[in-house]
């Protein structure tokens, strides 16, 4: 009996508004985005990120993976959707059956970042970080939601001709720390990298 | 209190390490390599220069006797991997050359495309003595190349061309004199005409009636034979009506729209056939094999090409080569009354409306208001392909002289005897209501005149079809169609011309002289010569 009480007491004076609090951390997920696991990794040497126009030499990224619309996810030869991380285009790396896949991000994550889609007509090679930014800018008016209230600032849905669609950040962690130990990266090379994205299943 | 500690840090556990299983990363790269076999003539090996230098090489077993051998290199489309040509790999090996397909960095683009040919062909020579115990070494030859490229990668090895040619990338073990011939297989438009240019090399282009992906629409970065109009070296664009996109690889998901489409199986009986001869002609001198490049495939084709496929064929001489002259091909001189020749020019033609081959309204529905509906030649730069347009009615009575024609005056006789073939190309328009109304090939006949007035007329349907567009959707992008006229012919049809002095060159249009009915168009129209014909 005196387990009993114990367990029901920690569930709903702890567990319920520890959830309830994180829950309110979650942005609008119109879309069904899911970000699934990050991990942040340290390359032994700088690699070149081909899919920001600037081309940057980077060291420190994030290996992403997300489940997303899997009508974006059609390889095509034309314009194909754009992901973001926050304000940087996400390096799609492998594209798995179910919907899920594996993105680069070109700088380390301690927070669960935004994932959003940009169907504007860019290939990643030229889009560049002003414009990027401008992007992420369109979004966050239309789609972020306040951490406190719940809300986006516009309370609107897209709609015909919007090129920015709102993706999740929910996540399938509840708690608000997805924060990543700054201490933790995995150490690889390039080639490591891109083996270890690949060989996500 | 403890046991709620102990609860609580045990259900939190539980959810971190759901979250963050490191055990999920395994770190295997799937090869993906198809089980295609075929004649055990050539060997095959995997070259791993690096994440960006993948490459799948076939070579044949012979390779150290003889002459160095050329090299063909494979840059695959967005989507798609570096093992799915090996249908074609392992039949160009069989002939004797040596075939490269790399990892092509598509994905962010057509100049990281171009990158990754230009790296992969440069790094395949430097590494050649890593590459099988050397077995390679001193048996490729340099100075031979040829690119082919898919989708991205189509416009990429275009690209890729243009920048050596402009000094903007140097590569160590070749340069653009090595670049003997390119081939674009449905390839994107995503770059400006001066940088997906073709430039003087020599050209050709695959384009599928059935892609659904590249689809051939009258808009920027999915029609593709833009290209094909900017290149000025000797150029030949192979129109397959019912092939899809991917099917001209081995792996791909099939994406083709419209009907009467063909299986993978006879799309890759049909690209083998024609690389192995356009690579014998542009590698190996095999000059012979051209008329069939220049002949109308619905007289002449290579022997391996399917006959039940429907393909609009165009050839064009090299600008540089001086083995023509040119009748009209409508640039310089907007007025329909005078050609680009000086000739001047009599259009007895229901609404001919010379222009820019670019279809008006982005669509393929007809208009009156869009005379060049479904052109799909021009999206931007300097250069603009034009050609004429027009129609024509059934007659009300049939009569030998026709009321419609299309009737050039030369100012002083010519002197044709140094070419060998009355040349153009013609297509018929798509989604019009006398092009519907036909509903097939289309004829018409082309009538000489020297200055004694002796006359000698030809009908093009000893020389070929003008295939209707191919029905998707009503009616998909118009496709032009070469056809070659010997002036021989003429000759034996009336012995009496001299073609040392013709004055008037004559197409004659109605029922008399071909179809009944149609709207076409007309453009190049040259007098050529050729080593052999």
């Amino acid at each position: 009996m005196k387990w009993m009480t114990y367990f029901f007491l920690t569930f709903f004076l702890i567990v319920v508004p520890v959830v309830h609090w994180t829950a309110s951390f979650a942005v609008a997920n119109p879309s069904g985005f899911t970000i699934e696991a990050i991990e942040n990794v340290q390359l032994n040497s700088a690699m070149t990120y081909f899919w920001e126009k600037e081309r940057p030499q980077v060291q420190r990224v994030a290996l992403v993976t997300a489940k997303v619309d899997a009508k974006l996810l059609t390889p095509r030869e034309g314009f194909e959707p754009l992901f973001f991380i926050n304000d940087r285009v996400a390096e799609k790396v492998k594209v798995l059956d179910d919907g899920r896949v594996v993105f680069i991000s070109p700088e380390p994550l301690f927070h669960i970042p935004d994932l959003w889609v940009s169907l504007e007509p860019y290939l990643p090679e030229n889009m560049d970080r002003t414009k990027a930014r401008q992007l992420y800018e369109n979004y966050q008016k239309k789609y972020a939601v306040d951490r406190r209230t719940g809300r986006t600032p516009r309370e609107s849905k897209t709609g015909a001709g919007d090129q920015a669609r709102a993706a999740s950040t929910q996540t399938s962690i509840l708690l608000p720390s997805v924060v990543q130990s700054k201490k933790k990266f995995i150490e690889l090379s390039e080639e490591q990298l891109y083996e270890r994205a690949q060989g996500v299943k | 209190m403890r046991y709620i500690i102990f609860f609580y840090l045990s259900w939190s556990g539980l959810n971190l390490a759901l979250a963050y299983d490191d055990d999920q990363y395994q770190g295997s790269l799937d090869a993906g390599l198809s089980q295609w076999e075929g004649p055990s003539s050539f060997h095959k090996l995997n070259y791993d220069g690096g994440r960006l230098k993948k490459q799948l090489i076939y070579y044949p077993k012979d390779i150290a006797q003889g002459k160095p051998r050329p090299l063909v290199v494979i840059s695959h489309g967005n989507g798609h991997r570096y093992t799915y040509y090996q249908y074609l790999q392992a039949y160009l090996a069989d002939k004797g050359y040596v075939v490269m397909s790399h990892f092509n960095n598509t994905s962010p683009g057509i100049r990281t495309a171009a990158e990754s040919t230009i790296e992969n062909t440069d790094e395949f020579f430097a590494k050649l003595s890593s590459m099988d115990n050397g077995v390679l070494v001193g048996h490729v030859d340099p100075k031979r190349i040829a690119w082919i490229g898919h989708s991205r990668g189509g416009e990429g090895v275009v690209f890729a061309y243009q920048q050596l040619v402009q000094g903007q990338v140097h590569p160590k073990n070749f340069g653009a004199d090595s670049i003997q011939f390119i081939s674009s297989i449905a390839p994107t438009t995503f770059l400006s005409a001066e940088a997906a240019n073709p430039g003087e090399v020599n050209y050709h282009m695959f384009v599928g009636g059935a892609d659904g992906d590249v689809n051939g629409g009258p808009r920027r970065v999915v029609m593709s034979m833009p290209i094909y109009e900017r290149g000025k070296g000797e150029k030949i664009l192979t129109y397959v009506q019912g092939a899809g996109h991917n099917v001209f690889n081995d792996r791909s998901h099939n994406e083709g729209k419209g009907p009467r489409r063909l299986s993978r199986t006879k799309v890759h009986g049909l690209s083998r056939a024609v690389y192995g001869s356009l690579l014998d002609i542009y590698l190996r001198g095999e000059v012979g094999l051209k008329k069939y490049f220049r002949s109308n495939w619905a007289r002449l084709r290579p022997q391996e090409v399917p006959s039940d496929i429907m393909i609009s064929n165009e050839f064009k001489l090299a600008e540089a080569s001086g083995k023509y002259w040119t009748l009209d091909d409508f640039q310089g001189r907007p007025e329909i009354t005078e050609a680009s020749s000086g000739a001047s020019v009599t259009a007895n033609l229901i609404s001919p409306y010379e222009g820019v081959l670019q279809d008006g309204d982005s669509t393929f529905t007809f208009h009156s208001a869009d005379p060049m509906n479904g052109m799909t030649r021009y999206i931007n730069g300097f250069d603009r392909p034009r050609g004429l347009v027009f129609e024509w009615e059934p007659q009300l009575e049939s009569s030998p002289e026709s009321k419609y024609a299309l009737t050039y005056d030369l100012p002083q006789p010519q002197d044709m005897q140094p070419f060998q073939a009355l040349s153009f190309r013609v297509a018929q328009i798509t989604r019009h209501p006398l092009t519907d109304r036909l509903n097939g090939p289309m004829s018409f006949s082309v009538r000489l005149m020297d200055k004694g007035g002796e006359l000698s007329w030809l009908n093009t349907k000893a020389y070929g079809d003008v295939n209707p567009p191919y029905n998707r959707r009503g009616g998909w992008a118009n496709e032009f169609c070469v056809f070659q006229m010997p002036l021989g012919d003429f000759a034996a049809e009336n012995p009496a011309l001299d073609l040392s002095q013709i004055v008037q060159v004559e197409f004659l249009f109605g029922e008399s002289f071909g179809s009944a009915q149609g709207r076409m168009a007309i453009d190049d129209i040259q007098f050529v010569s050729h080593s052999q014909f």
